[in-house]
């Protein structure tokens, strides 16, 4: 089976007001046919850059390295024009918070056929035909009086599903999610997620999922990579990074995740320090002022990724050999 | 730039002192158009005060030939009465920059404390002012000016007092936004939980938090005070002749139209005082948050 | 939950806007009258001239014909009751009904303001958002300075000056006036003569109308160019950080969709104010450029009747002048509710 997308070495610099910082390097990813591929860490640690530089939405003036392999050409290397036509129409986007994502003075109807006209040359009767049946698609109740209505008269969960309905429209290859149910009640949480998955089945759909919740990530995601200060620090199949991490990070952020079964006394476990800005990233490896677990060496020597198996992961120490 | 919006901060004084210390500090200076602004200001305010010393003539005598062109002898020519028209837009800048300060001044101060009163007292009190202000701004500015100086008698004095007339709304908007606002907020209502009676913290930390502002609207104001007061002179509405006055000036070579030299000098002079108050004001509009700004709309 | 904003919220929305509308045009015609007051000199000595010295009879006659001897909530009832009427009185120098002198001066106002507006708009917008688009770039840095400049400039001189190059120098337009002597108005339709010529088919009377409208709108423009260059730029770096404008580009929508169909509607609302901000400036601007241009309209009939102190002339005039001030900004506030769904709800 050939993966869809395959990032190699990429490495992103923007610029920032004492000249250019990097904010992605190194990062290498494949994404398999029909699978979500889930990219998990703090804000700020490159995730979400890591995904606009794929669209050649970066902010003026970024610069980009290394290779996107996405259906036979480089991402990377296409000119304006050719990135237009992938953008929407092979690779489509949903943001994090539906309340800014779609336009407020817009009518839904619009939003979703205005890139199928341009991409597909739909006439306008037969974009809204099929902008119904997305809605439809999507679990929006009344999708022809839908078309009409604008965004302020539906909830956050309904406008996150009509944000991936106008995604959709085009029935793209691959949907890149960003924090998709960050800015969600944790119950239309669970239904956005169901409906992701579904998708990806119904329409073979490969999905890049954004997200600093390994909550989230955990109910979806076939493979994850964790980064942090915009390198990956682990990456492998969801149940074995998630189940048995082998960075000190994963386990730091699985450990802070909320645990229903123990009792209300425990207290939440938080990972001290902050994560660190892009202008300032420790020499070393980035995690080693917060690790519990580094050695000397972690302080100026980067930590090599290495494989085992079908697992990646850069950390010298094997915190949990014992 | 969010330490600058008037509502944050623990300490209403604190903030605006803050503030105040962008404006006069780098913040100010990093904007060359700042810079450019305060200069071209400055050289007029030093004109205006040595007019006499850098004038060459008397900008009244009517000592030489009518109409002369530029020439070294009269850098900007004569005019149809043979007065020297470089000496008299020298001494036109007397005119301009004071009454200008004087007219904003004036309707800052009336604007500030009907502002303060209707944002202080709220109720009927509020709702009259603002009706006032509505009542003034259903009126383009320049007509009300034209028919109350037209109704008083046509001079420098009356027309100053009818664009104040015009233009204290304006203040009055923005002061009471602002007094709603920073009375409403956190630290406020601290005070007045720890004892300070009402007025005591309108005077102490609202007052402080409206000032800021209202400068830098009256900055802005400037250059439009300037172009107000010479329109209506121009008119024959505000200053009389003989008078030295720039935008009087322009109105005499338009019954001289060949002549171009006498309208063209005072109009550059009222450009460039203009532009020069204007720089300024857009340069501070960017360092305070223009949304602040806006006195006008409903 | 959702489909609740009917077409009735934009209905009371519209009814409460007309109420202020009137309460507003009531508080106008109590200022204007106010006005008249304070006028020191006797408008009906002033007419009678020289029988007011002889006569005194006859002026208190006329005072009382005109209702003046009465207490002034008297006359200004009088005054309200005549408004209704259609009644503005009389000119004191046209000696014509001041309803009828603003019915003959409105249209050629009209003419150059539309015209005015339509250059700024079109040109200031299309100016901010260049500016916005090449933010703190030397584009953007170059149109501060232009738009700066713009509402730097003095009307009346940069009119004068036009009229010394364009007219006295090169030739190139007429020095005044809407028309050249010896041509015919056009038939009256809308008074506006470009259209009317245009709807008569009097090409001829049109282009000589259109050569003497372009100097006096352009320099009227000027203004408010710089005006909305600035606010329109603003306006948009307001809004094309916004979350849904990267989402457009990720629809792989090409920029200049982005931007004029994203971007420009999103910024609509702030540039509406704007435009209603600008169309007061017309109206100042106006009284000077007529002024200089000799064209008959509003703006040198308020000119003159000021001057003169012609009371009828000054009140209809303040009156007019108000009311398609808040006509305008209660179109401007009818059109943020047709611009932005949310507020027609609200």
């Amino acid at each position: 089976m050939s993966a869809l997308l395959e990032v190699d070495a990429l490495h992103v610099e923007l610029p920032g007001r004492g000249g250019y910082v990097t904010v992605v390097e190194e990062l290498s990813y494949s994404v398999e046919p029909a699978t979500v591929f889930g990219i998990a860490g703090e804000s700020g640690s490159g995730k979400t850059m890591s995904t606009l530089a794929l669209l050649g939405l970066l902010p003026r003036g970024a610069h980009v390295g290394g290779r996107a392999r996405f259906g036979g050409t480089n991402l990377l290397g296409l000119g304006p024009r050719a990135l237009r036509a992938v953008r929407g129409r092979q690779i489509a986007m949903v943001f994090q918070d539906p309340m800014t994502a779609l336009h407020p003075m817009m009518n839904v109807g619009r939003q979703l056929t205005e890139h199928v006209r341009r991409h597909l040359g739909l006439p306008k009767r037969e974009a809204l035909e099929r902008a119904k049946s997305l809605l439809e698609d999507v679990r929006i109740p009344d999708p022809e009086g839908a078309l009409t209505s604008f965004p302020h008269q539906f909830s956050g969960g309904m406008r996150q599903r009509i944000a991936i309905a106008a995604a959709l429209a085009c029935e793209p290859r691959l949907l890149i999610a960003d924090e998709p149910t960050t800015a969600l009640d944790v119950t239309v949480q669970a239904g956005i997620l169901r409906l992701l998955d579904d998708l990806r089945r119904e329409r073979d759909l490969s999905v890049i999922l954004i997200t600093h919740d390994l909550g989230v990530m955990s109910s979806i995601a076939d493979r994850v990579a964790v980064m942090y200060a915009g390198r990956v620090v682990e990456a492998g199949a969801r149940d074995e990074v998630l189940k048995r991490p082998r960075h000190p990070y994963t386990a730091a952020l699985l450990r802070a995740l909320p645990q229903p079964k123990t009792s209300k006394a425990t207290p939440l476990v938080t990972i001290p320090g902050a994560p660190p800005s892009v202008e300032a990233v420790p020499a070393g490896c980035s995690f080693h002022p917060r690790c519990g677990y580094a050695v000397a060496s972690c302080a100026h020597e980067l930590p090599p990724l290495v494989r085992d198996g079908e697992r990646i992961f850069a950390c010298p120490v094997d915190p949990f050999a014992a | 730039m969010s330490e600058l919006t008037p509502t944050q901060g623990a300490f209403g004084t604190r903030v605006s002192l803050r503030r105040w210390r962008a404006v006069s500090g780098s913040a100010v200076w990093r904007q060359p158009l700042a810079v450019v602004g305060v200069s071209i200001a400055l050289a007029w305010l030093l004109i205006a005060i040595f007019a006499p010393l850098v004038a060459p003539h008397d900008p009244l005598a009517q000592d030489f030939l009518p109409l002369q062109h530029p020439s070294h002898a009269h850098l900007f020519g004569t005019d149809e009465l043979g007065r020297d028209v470089l000496s008299r837009v020298l001494y036109g800048a007397r005119l301009s920059l004071p009454l200008a300060l004087l007219l904003v001044s004036l309707s800052l101060g009336l604007g500030l404390v009907l502002g303060l009163l209707a944002g202080y007292f709220r109720g009927v009190v509020d709702g009259v002012i603002m009706r006032l202000t509505d009542l003034v701004f259903a009126f383009p500015a320049i007509i009300l000016a034209m028919v109350v100086t037209a109704s008083l008698g046509p001079s420098i004095r009356n027309a100053v007092l009818a664009l104040v007339f015009v233009s204290w709304p304006t203040y009055a908007r923005v002061v009471r936004g602002l007094v709603l606002s920073t009375a409403d907020s956190e630290y406020v209502q601290a005070s007045r939980l720890i004892g300070a009676s009402a007025r005591s913290a309108l005077f102490r930390v609202v007052l402080p938090n409206v000032i800021g502002p209202v400068i830098v609207l009256a900055t802005l104001d400037l250059g439009n005070a300037i172009l107000l007061l010479a329109g209506l002179s121009f008119l024959g509405l505000g200053a009389q002749p003989p008078a030295p006055e720039w935008g009087q000036m322009v109105s005499q070579g338009t019954e001289n139209f060949q002549y171009w030299w006498l309208s063209t000098f005072p109009g550059l002079a009222i450009f460039t005082a203009v532009l020069a108050f204007n720089f300024l004001g857009d340069s501070l509009r960017d360092i305070f948050d223009p949304r602040t700004m806006s006195g006008r709309g409903s | 939950m959702r489909r609740f904003a009917s077409h009735r919220p934009l209905v009371r929305f519209v009814v409460r806007r007309l109420a202020a509308l009137v309460a507003l045009s009531i508080g106008i015609t109590f200022i204007a009258f106010a006005l008249t007051q304070v006028v020191p000199g006797d408008p009906i000595r002033a007419n009678l001239g020289q029988i007011a010295q002889t006569q005194p009879d006859v002026v208190a006659a006329f005072r009382h014909h005109y209702g003046l001897d009465r207490p002034l909530p008297v006359q200004y009832l009088r005054y309200l009751w005549n408004l209704l009427h259609g009644d503005l009185g009389q000119s004191e120098q046209t000696h014509d009904s001041v309803l009828h002198d603003l019915g003959q001066f409105a249209p050629a106002t009209a003419e150059l303001a539309i015209t005015a507006m339509v250059i700024a708009i079109v040109v200031g917008v299309g100016l901010g958002i260049l500016a916005a688009v090449r933010r703190n770039r030397p584009t953007d840095h170059a149109l501060r300075l232009v738009s700066l400049g713009g509402i730097s400039v003095p009307t009346f001189w940069l009119a004068l000056l036009a009229l010394y190059v364009f007219f006295f120098r090169l030739g190139w337009v007429p020095g005044g006036g809407r028309l050249d002597p010896g041509v015919l108005a056009p038939p009256h339709v809308t008074g506006l003569y470009t259209f009317d010529a245009l709807v008569a088919g009097q090409w001829s009377t049109f282009w000589d109308a259109f050569r003497h409208l372009i100097l006096p709108s352009l320099v009227l423009a000027l203004f408010n160019v710089g005006l909305l260059t600035r606010y329109t730029r603003s306006a948009v770096l307001e809004v094309i950080d916004e979350e849904y404008v990267q989402g457009a580009r990720a629809k792989g929508l090409p920029e200049h969709v982005v931007v004029l169909r994203h971007v420009l509607r999103a910024a609509m609302t702030s540039l509406i104010t704007v435009i209603g901000l600008a169309f007061a400036n017309v109206m100042t601007g106006s009284v000077l450029v007529e002024n200089i241009f000799a064209w008959p309209g509003i703006g040198q009939y308020a000119y003159q009747s000021a001057t003169a102190l012609d009371l009828p002339a000054i009140m209809g005039v303040s009156l007019f002048v108000a009311i398609v001030y808040i006509l305008v900004n209660f179109v401007v506030d009818l059109l943020y509710g047709v611009i932005d769904p949310r507020i027609r709800i609200a």
